[in-house]
């Protein structure tokens, strides 16, 4: 344990399995609205400013345009249906890959484009050194998923499994690539935050996982470290079945444990925590919405309580701050994890 | 099972779409009638499918297929069954509520639902309040299926069933609903008649809802 651990030093420190001087905390995403709201017009950098987050996200960015009423498409091909959501589901019907044919014909977007790194760029030097650098990337779903539509996917995961093979190859390609831009502006971890799981367990077998996609993620783990950073792997849902895949393919922290799908940061702490370290989860689909303050607190003290003895622990949401977490809830978690996150644990007063 | 029926029952379980339409006219054209097709293959075959996937064998993918190689046979079926006067088993109304475009987990209940014998209205994603009464006005269903994936959007559902009361049609249908956030407490909640975890539940649910 260390004291007077700048941001940084704190996440580096988490990540590494350390004892920090206190729990950080982060989150993977935080509504535009809120940021708006609770920082009276401010940016994202003024967000994680203001409330003092330990770790920012500087991911690269992708054009989109307006193509007809009500869709937009972005550089990789993809048609969405503009809506309230911050991260609309790409049309089924228009989605660009459906046969060998078309993946043959098919590029990824350039990732060494100027405006992909531009604004990447710009928020790194402002932050290196000070906070975490946290990379959001994507990993071996999101990508193909988006390109075939949800259910195309699926679908070619049982029907196709050598097309499905060839895209996540592809795909995993542009990220890798990224990696190179990432390393080379001062990112310190990856995150990337393909969800495949629902509540009940992983949307495909595990034998299909692991026969399709895990080859692939294997070799995402394995650039990342040779890039020199670490990798914090964001999945919702109940993941039980793949994460013994995740920790022996190399990662080097999970989140967000999602207690909907009845993960328990206990269990999970006590099973992995050796390997891994473990970032979670006040839960944001009840507490952090329809919470008492009090309530708030007692879900902070009871993470700590679960998690946060020996280190290797940052405390957020348990998935991200949408649009119906609480402002007030959210800065009471916060105040919650500074007062009782500090190390040396008082266990005492974490269980009164 | 006829072995031309017991052909397609296995077709729907492999996901195996030409087998099942070959099969679905095989049957036809040996005197099978479409409603024995529909009885005693298709919809067997479906809530076998179901069950693999309850009990943890099937995933999304496989039971994706199903559905497809079923819907294959129910499309050489259904103008049959509607020109002889066949009833399905009940009506349902579907769609993701307003603000979420989410669609995969109303999908695979809409595919689950026909493979139980329920005829399917889907209205789609983002839909209003007003939409879900006037579908109700319109089709007269036997069921209403709500989905949100959000916990944000699934504020939607207690305006939706509001709406449906102030317009009088609340005894007129029973309310299941799902999706991630949704739970059997918020079902409870918010006077919704039922709440199913995944699509053959809500399937099985809409089956027994309908004895009630």
């Amino acid at each position: 344990m260390a004291s007077n651990m700048n941001s940084q030093e704190r996440v580096l420190a988490t990540i590494r399995r350390e004892t920090p001087d206190r729990i950080p905390t982060f989150e993977w995403d935080i509504d535009p609205g809120l940021i708006t709201s609770m920082t009276n017009g401010g940016t994202y950098e003024d967000f994680i400013e203001k409330y003092d987050l330990d770790a920012i996200m500087c991911g690269p960015s992708y054009r989109k345009e307006p193509v007809e009423n009500g869709f937009t498409l972005d550089e990789w091909g993809v048609t969405r249906m503009v809506g309230h959501e911050a991260y609309p589901m790409p049309v089924h019907s228009k989605s660009p890959i459906k046969t060998m044919a078309d993946l043959e014909s098919w590029s990824p977007p350039d990732p060494y484009a100027p405006h992909r790194i531009a604004a990447m760029k710009e928020r790194i030097s402002r932050f290196k050194g000070k906070r975490a650098i946290i990379v959001p990337l994507r990993d071996v779903w999101s990508n193909p998923r988006d390109l075939m539509g949800y259910e195309g996917l699926l679908i070619k995961c049982a029907t196709e499994p050598d097309l499905v093979n060839a895209l996540v190859e592809k795909c995993i390609n542009h990220s890798i690539a990224l990696l190179d831009v990432a390393a080379e502006l001062g990112g310190d971890i990856v995150m990337s935050g393909d969800d495949i799981a629902d509540n009940n367990r992983t949307l495909i077998s595990p034998k299909m996982w692991r026969s399709i996609f895990l080859p692939h993620f294997t070799r995402w783990v394995d650039a990342i470290h040779d890039h020199d950073m670490y990798y914090w792997k964001h999945t919702d849902g109940n993941i039980r079945a793949v994460l013994g895949d995740f920790v022996e393919a190399g990662i080097d922290g999970i989140d967000p444990i999602d207690p909907v799908a009845g993960l328990d940061l206990a269990t999970i702490k006590q099973k992995w925590g050796g390997k891994v370290a473990i970032k979670g989860n006040v839960d944001c689909a009840t507490v952090l919405v329809n919470g008492s303050e009090e309530d708030v607190v007692d879900a902070v003290k009871t993470c700590i309580r679960a998690a946060g003895e020996g280190g290797g622990y940052a405390c957020s949401s348990s998935n991200s701050i949408h649009s119906g977490v609480k402002p007030k809830l959210y800065t009471t978690m916060l105040d919650a994890i500074r007062e009782y996150g500090t190390y040396p644990l008082d266990m005492d007063r974490l269980s009164q | 099972m006829s072995t031309l029926l017991e052909i397609i029952y296995q077709g729907v379980l492999e996901g195996d779409q030409s087998e099942v339409g070959a099969g679905v006219q095989n049957a036809l054209e040996t005197n099978h009638s479409p409603s024995e097709i529909l009885d005693n293959a298709l919809v067997p075959a479906m809530s076998e499918v179901g069950s693999l996937f309850e009990e943890g064998e099937y995933f999304v993918p496989e039971m994706l297929i199903s559905a497809r190689a079923m819907q294959a046979g129910m499309a050489i079926l259904k103008p049959l069954l509607v020109e002889g006067g066949v009833e399905m088993l009940g009506k349902v109304v579907i769609g993701t509520v307003q603000g979420d475009l989410h669609d995969i987990g109303k999908n695979l209940v809409t595919m689950m639902l026909e493979g139980a014998g329920f005829e399917v209205i889907d209205l789609g994603v983002d839909v209003a309040p007003e939409k879900f009464v006037e579908a109700i006005k319109d089709h007269n269903p036997d069921i209403l299926c709500m989905s949100a994936l959000l916990t944000t959007t699934m504020a939607s559902i207690p305006v939706i069933i509001e709406a449906i009361e102030q317009a009088g049609l609340r005894t007129h249908v029973k309310i299941l609903i799902g999706g991630a956030p949704v739970t059997q407490d918020y079902a409870d909640q918010v006077g919704a008649d039922g709440f199913a975890q995944d699509a053959s539940r809500a399937a099985r649910l809409a089956t027994t809802t309908l004895d009630k």
